[in-house]
């Protein structure tokens, strides 16, 4: 399925990390008002997320792979009921992202290491947006 | 940070310290892409500490940042070596003005950090760069958003 090629294998462990991130924003979506500063961040984070999601299954796709499928069901790290529990969730979920964005970079080159790098920055500056603290290696743990 | 800039320095940018392995050594265009973007990390740093001090009143906005670029310096930079820092000119009077001339150098040192990433042999400096420029894009929103509240407060004062 993922193959022993590095990028394939980065890009399935992105491609299963987004389809986390579009269950998870559809949950912050359901308990945010319509209409907040909130809910309009999460229903474009979720649109930013499919369409991640829709590229990584075409490249693995054009690399003859079948692309890893979402899971029936994913456990949230605490419930999610109303603006802050749904800011909390939507960092873990940029966190998340952007570790794997950044084992995306190292593990590619040319057009697919250049999108990484982009959703790395992005993962990084929508998590600022959701509240979380800006940190000199968004995407890199310290050994 | 300081495990990560063990780290970076003697995997990523290998040559840059006596325990450096002979194949990070031969990573000429890694070394001078780390070095370019360490540079460019202690002049962002000295030029928010020089407008921190022209403008007291940003400082707990300015300095995580600069701390932030040096951390960036350590990570990027050869054991041993020295970057210099220069703050690149004269602080802007008007508080505004300041922050807006930080966020043009933040978005051109980002810019400069991702190309670097991509041009990157060894994909652990790419991931490293990209993580750098990913931290220098936080930063220029944090500067957007300090200047529209200055521009704010200062509409309120009208």
């Amino acid at each position: 399925m993922s193959g022993t090629d590095p990028t394939d294998a980065a890009a399935q462990t992105a491609l299963a990390a987004e389809h986390a991130a579009i269950y998870a924003y559809g949950v912050c979506g359901g308990v945010l008002d319509a209409g907040t500063a909130g809910a309009l961040m999460a229903r474009e984070a979720f649109a930013v997320h499919q369409q991640r999601r829709e590229g990584l299954e075409s490249l693995l796709r054009d690399h003859g792979l079948d692309p890893v499928p979402a899971a029936s069901g994913y456990a949230l790290p605490r419930p999610v009921t109303g603006q802050t529990s749904a800011a909390r969730l939507a960092q873990g979920v940029e966190e998340r992202c952007g570790a794997v964005y950044a084992a995306l970079v190292a593990a590619s080159s040319g057009s697919t290491r250049r999108s990484a790098i982009g959703w790395l920055s992005d993962a990084a500056t929508r998590g600022l947006d959701w509240g979380a603290s800006a940190t000199a290696f968004p995407g890199l743990v310290s050994p | 940070m300081t495990g990560l800039a063990t780290s970076l320095c003697s995997i990523a940018v290998g040559g840059c310290s006596a325990t450096a392995q002979p194949v990070g050594r031969s990573d000429r265009s890694g070394l001078m892409l780390a070095a370019q973007v360490a540079a460019t990390a202690g002049d962002l740093a000295a030029r928010l500490e020089s407008t921190a001090e022209r403008h007291g009143r940003l400082r707990e906005v300015l300095r995580p940042m600069s701390e932030r670029h040096r951390e960036h310096v350590r990570a990027f930079t050869p054991a041993g070596d020295v970057v210099r820092e220069r703050a690149g000119g004269r602080v802007p009077a008007a508080e505004h003005a300041a922050l807006v001339d930080l966020l043009g150098r933040e978005q051109r040192a980002a810019a400069e950090a991702r190309a670097a990433a991509l041009r990157a042999g060894s994909g652990e400096l790419a991931g490293a760069l990209a993580s750098c420029a990913a931290c220098l894009a936080q930063h220029a929103t944090v500067l957007t958003a300090a200047a529209a509240q200055d521009g704010v407060r200062k509409g309120g004062q009208r």
